[in-house]
Formats: C-alpha cells, structure tokens, sequence
C-alpha cells in the first residue's frame, strides 16, 4: 500500500526529468563536505595572490624573533661502535658445495652452509664412530650443544628406488620407499 | 621443489614418497625427527637458524591442526631473522608451495596428519 503511494511520486513525470538531467551541458556537483570547501577556497586566486605577497609587518616581526640554547651540547649517538669495519663477525670458507646457487663462500662462524649439513649428518650417519659431535662440531666451527641437537632432530633419508613399472608394488610397499 | 601430496603417512615431495615429519631446506629433504607438536622447540627448529644463506620463512604444520607452540621458541626464531609461519600440515604445504613459487627461502618443518577428523 505504502509502497505503491511512494512508487507514484518516484514515477511522477519522470521522463521529463531525466530529460532536463542528460541534456544539462555539465552536471550539477552535488555540495561538498564543509572542511573539503576549506581545501576548495586555497586554489582560488586570491588566497593565492595572498600567500605569495611579502607581508612586511610579518617579516619585522620575523627579524626580531632570535632564538638561543643554554642546554649542554648533547652527544652524538654513534652506535657503540657496532658498525665499525672492526667489529664485523668472524667468518670461515665452506668447506665444499655443488649448488651454485645455494653455494656460499664464506660463513660466519657458528654457522653453516646447506651443503655443509647434508654432508656432516649424513658422515654422521654412516660412521658415527668416527663423526662425533664434538669432532663435528670443531671441524665445522659450531657450538656442542648446537650439534648434538643437529644430530638428535636431523636425520638423512635412507633413498630406496623402485622400478617404475611395478606401480602396484610401490602403493603397497611406499611405506618402506624413505625412511 | 613442491610439494605433490600428503597423507597419514608422509608426503610426495617432487616425486619422491617420505615417510614420517620432515624438515624441507632449500633443494633437500631431511628427516625430521620429531613425534609430534610437542617436541618443536629450539633444539629441534636447530637446522632452520644454523644455515647459511640465511631461511626467511620457516612454515611448520603440525598436524591435523594449529597449535600453539611454545612463545619462547617463536620468539628465539624470530630473533634470528626467521619469520615463522604455524599452521595445519595440509595449509602448511599450500603455503610453502606458494612461498617456493614466490622463489623465497623458505624452509618447511611438516609433520603428516594423523586424519583423524574424517580425511
């Protein structure tokens, strides 16, 4: 009911009115926010003649305006000395590497390259006899503690390869593929 | 290096079959030897600080779903550098792939799913 009133107002003469609205050479813009008239009022050419005038009262006011400091000179933060040449971290050459991209010459101490952890948990692995963690960890500049927690979480897959053709085999038996 | 799929057992990692949690570093797959969320802390995430090139992102799934890993240890990670990315193991590798694709480097700690919500 209500809505069939309002329809009848909505619709009143419409065609006439869009009419009148497309055949306006440049639409009308609906009003700006207040504080956007503020921005609109700074491109208009008085303002701007206004800024660009030398206001001689505001320049003597300037003139007599001087400023000094009785503070203590304050120090100059220089880091502690961090980013000195000097201090820069002590590094070592990689031992070994064959992924180019991967491949880093040099490593800081306490660290290491990829190749170099395959290589060291894998020696790990096929001689620990021989490979301790504490040879390791003098072989390859890193911390004991740090070594044996490489050691005890990272261990290299043993790789089994199937023949392709026996796809059956493999589903049945991909338990055994890697472990 | 994508990762194909996973599943209760472990995961297809461009072609080759892994079984149990892994560690994915730059080029290489590692046996990760961890049971469960539990046992993610600093000595186990040691690999992810030691390299060089240093890892931007490290991704961990943790199984069926998210957990909450120990503050300190994500704190430690971060304090090397290594942004850490906690998820399910099945977004885990959406997200890794996705990292990988970006040609970041990005590091994976995955352990599979145990399915027991109905996959």
């Amino acid at each position: 009911m209500g809505g069939r009133v309002t329809r009848v107002f909505r619709n009143f003469n419409v065609e006439n009115r869009a009419r009148r609205e497309i055949s306006k050479e440049k639409p009308t813009p609906a009003p700006r926010h207040r504080t956007a008239r503020l921005d609109a009022m700074a491109d208009s050419p008085e303002i701007k003649e206004e800024v660009l005038r030398k206001d001689d009262q505001f320049l003597n006011l300037l003139k007599d305006v001087y400023v000094e400091s009785r503070d203590p000179p304050v120090r100059v933060k220089d880091g502690g000395g961090e980013h000195l040449p000097s201090k820069q971290e002590e590094k070592r050459l990689t031992k070994l590497g064959r992924f180019e991209a991967l491949d880093v010459k040099k490593v800081p101490k306490g660290k290491i390259s990829l190749v170099e952890a395959l290589t060291l948990l894998n020696n790990h692995k096929l001689q620990p006899q021989i490979w301790t963690a504490e040879k390791i960890a003098a072989e390859y500049s890193l911390e004991l503690k740090e070594v044996n927690s490489l050691l005890e979480f990272f261990i290299p897959f043993t790789v089994l390869e199937f023949p392709k053709d026996t796809k059956k085999a493999i589903t049945s038996q991909n338990q055994k593929k890697l472990t | 290096m994508f990762i194909e799929g996973y599943s209760t057992r472990g995961f297809t990692i461009s072609g080759d079959v892994v079984v149990g949690p892994c560690a994915i570093l730059p080029r290489s797959i590692l046996q990760w030897n961890v049971g469960s969320h539990r046992d993610i802390s600093h000595e186990s995430l040691s690999l992810f600080r030691l390299l060089e090139p240093q890892i931007e992102i490290l991704v961990l799934g943790t199984g069926d779903r998210v957990e909450r890993l120990h503050p300190a240890t994500l704190k430690q990670m971060r304090e090397c550098g290594i942004a850490v990315e906690v998820q399910d193991t099945a977004n885990a590798c959406a997200t890794f792939n996705f990292l990988m694709n970006e040609r970041r480097m990005v590091a994976a700690g995955l352990i599979p799913p145990r399915g027991t919500y109905g996959v």
